[in-house]
């Protein structure tokens, strides 16, 4: 199981979309945008991009992984 | 495809024909109609019929057939190992056809297999409803 928090639901409903109509959009079955939506699945750089770009939002503001480990950076 | 050609499956009983062949003329051959067995994953097959196959249609794909390989391969290295030797009931040519049947059944699993595990994947794995 996919370890990170997915907020496509709430940018597809910011952008009016159904489930149906953004997986046709983004070339995918209705039921991968569902497991999308509860982080159930882990989509290719590809799709994700896709789907950035069909609601309107960057990347990382979608999918939210938890950062591993801590930045060295001072 | 239509789910009903899974009952081409059925066709695998007449496997059972080679014991009786086996006894009057000593052939073998019927043993391979096991491999039919495994048509009774075009049941699974013609459920999926028609499906878009996206990105994670085909990852289930791959890992339906990676199992369902695995499993056949066990099953062919279990029995390499254990009729290898050639001496079930102290007879080769038992040996021989409980290999063949043996093998014949693991392809025949294979090809079932990757079939339903493919449907399960899709279909059991926890979603959710649907939302507008």
């Amino acid at each position: 199981m996919p370890e990170f928090t997915c907020r496509l639901k709430q940018y597809r409903q910011q952008k009016e979309l159904t489930q149906e109509q953004l997986a046709a959009k983004v070339g995918v079955r209705r039921e991968t945008i569902m497991r999308l939506e509860k982080a159930q699945y882990n989509p290719s750089l590809r799709l994700a991009v896709d789907i950035s770009r069909a609601v309107g939002a960057p990347i990382e503001e979608i999918f939210l992984f938890p950062e591993e480990g801590q930045s060295g950076d001072g | 495809m239509d789910p009903r050609l899974g009952l081409l499956g059925s066709l695998g009983f007449l496997g059972l024909l080679g014991f009786w062949t086996y006894r009057v003329d000593r052939t073998i051959f019927p043993f391979v109609f096991f491999l039919f067995f495994g048509f009774f994953g075009f049941f699974f097959e013609g459920r999926m019929s028609g499906t878009l196959m996206d990105e994670r249609y085909r990852e289930n794909q791959l890992r339906a057939r990676t199992t369902a390989s695995r499993t056949a391969l066990s099953i062919i290295f279990l029995a390499v190992l254990l009729l290898g030797q050639g001496r079930l009931m102290g007879n080769l040519e038992v040996t021989l056809i409980a290999f063949v049947i043996v093998v014949v059944l693991a392809l025949a699993l294979e090809l079932f297999l990757s079939s339903y595990l493919l449907y399960r994947y899709d279909h059991d794995e926890p979603a959710g409803g649907n939302e507008a």
